[in-house]
């Protein structure tokens, strides 16, 4: 993965014509303190040790290349949300799914690839989350999206169900399909379904995907400092969620997968503006054995 | 293929293998039966060196369960997770961040805050 190879100049600061989920509506309540209010004991400022000057970005994002160490390495597998308003849980879940798998330890040298699945996704544990086991709660109404305070927090509190399609048949009791729209290789997709209509007992499973600890950045570099070590860090600009996952250290551009199946960009002057309100999930729950992650 | 021919090969292995002497590679096989290596740290005060990442994925392709864990970490049901209980025991008393190798349920070598990928090849060696 090269953090400094060109990039296609279309793929930067796309706004998306249509309501992906994370419009004014839902969006305007997301402060900072709402946010790190949401998140309770799991809010953490950024710890001081993950610091990296700005004249030395470009050395670890070369580091970063050699070692296969960003977050976008963590991300084995594209979603796809259209025409649903999920966005902010496909982000969410690109993010809980990375830092998954950089606990597990292994990372995927090109990173999410459209219509590829990885046979180490399988082999190493990796297990993909529903999106919409968590925006049907937030959401109620199917179509209006997710504000980013009420999701985190559910992610936190109850955790998500696994996708219907996953890697490994990891013989779980509960599982949701992943979105309630077109989904892809590697995401089921499936009709609308409400809380109400989740399968019994589905919180037992659930428990077993949380999110533990959330770092929130207090500068735009701060933000960058936490995708060089490797964790997404979700936010929410232009009416979408996504999870920036690669600094382009030439070019200054984060990189993204959105949940479109492809990988686009947000430039410098988008991340000074889009910081604020953001966090990366730094750690998630693990399972007792890797090859049982629910332990059923 | 006459014997005399044979013996002339056999023959000049034998002085190929000594030419190179202590130049041919060895294969060292990890000792003790090394079934996990676990990194634990504690991401307030450090971040997982990214050549340490780089060597637990090869670990991992090699077979043998290599992971990360932040000493906060809990499982489902709000516990340390079984699988990672002797290994945080053994980072607490080294102090982290600790490379801790083990063999089933028996620590086998605990390497202090290993920043090379060589350092933690070494320490399943």
């Amino acid at each position: 993965m090269n953090s400094f190879s060109a990039i296609d100049p279309k793929l930067i600061d796309v706004t998306l014509p249509d309501d992906t989920g994370y419009g004014p509506a839902v969006s305007g309540g997301d402060t900072p303190d709402a946010l790190r209010m949401c998140a309770g004991e799991t809010a953490r400022e950024f710890p001081k040790a993950l610091w990296i000057e700005p004249e030395d970005w470009a050395d670890k994002a070369r580091d970063n290349d050699e070692y296969n160490t960003w977050p976008m390495n963590y991300v084995d597998r594209f979603t796809n949300q259209n025409p649903s308003h999920e966005c902010v849980y496909h982000s969410l879940t690109r993010g809980m799914e990375a830092c998954r798998n950089r606990q597990r330890g292994v990372s995927y040298p090109e990173g999410p690839k459209k219509g590829h699945r990885y046979e180490e996704s399988g082999k190493f544990g990796s297990v993909w989350m529903s999106p919409l086991s968590g925006y049907a709660e937030v959401q109620p109404r199917q179509w209006g999206g997710a504000n980013v305070r009420q999701s985190l927090e559910l992610c936190v509190r109850r955790g998500l169900l696994p996708d219907k399609i996953q890697p490994y048949d990891y013989g779980f009791k509960h599982s949701l399909q992943g979105t309630s729209g077109r989904g892809c290789n590697n995401q089921s997709g499936g009709g609308w379904i409400p809380l109400s209509q989740f399968p019994a007992g589905w919180q037992e499973t659930a428990k077993h995907f949380r999110v533990l600890e959330a770092i929130f950045p207090g500068s735009w570099e701060q933000a960058v400092c936490l995708v060089l070590h490797g964790m997404c860090v979700h936010v929410g600009r232009n009416g979408h969620a996504i999870p920036w996952a690669q600094w382009h250290a030439s070019q200054e551009a984060m990189a993204y997968p959105d949940s479109y199946e492809i990988v686009r960009y947000d430039s410098k002057q988008t991340v000074q503006s889009a910081w604020r309100g953001s966090f990366a999930i730094a750690t998630v729950s693990a399972p007792d054995d890797w090859a049982n992650p629910a332990g059923e | 293929m006459q014997t005399r021919d044979l013996l002339f090969i056999a023959v000049m292995l034998w002085a190929l293998f000594h030419a190179l002497g202590d130049k041919i590679p060895t294969i060292v096989p990890p000792t003790n039966n090394v079934t996990a290596v676990v990194y634990v740290f504690e991401k307030d005060d450090t971040a997982v060196p990214v050549a340490v990442s780089f060597a637990l994925d090869k670990i991992n392709r090699d077979g043998i369960e290599a992971t990360i864990f932040e000493d906060d970490i809990v499982d489902g049901t709000g516990e340390t997770p079984e699988q990672y209980k002797i290994a945080l025991a053994a980072a607490r008393e080294a102090g982290m961040p600790v490379l801790v190798v083990l063999a089933g349920d028996k620590v086998v070598r605990v390497v202090k805050a290993p920043t090379t990928e060589q350092a933690v090849m070494e320490a399943i060696r």
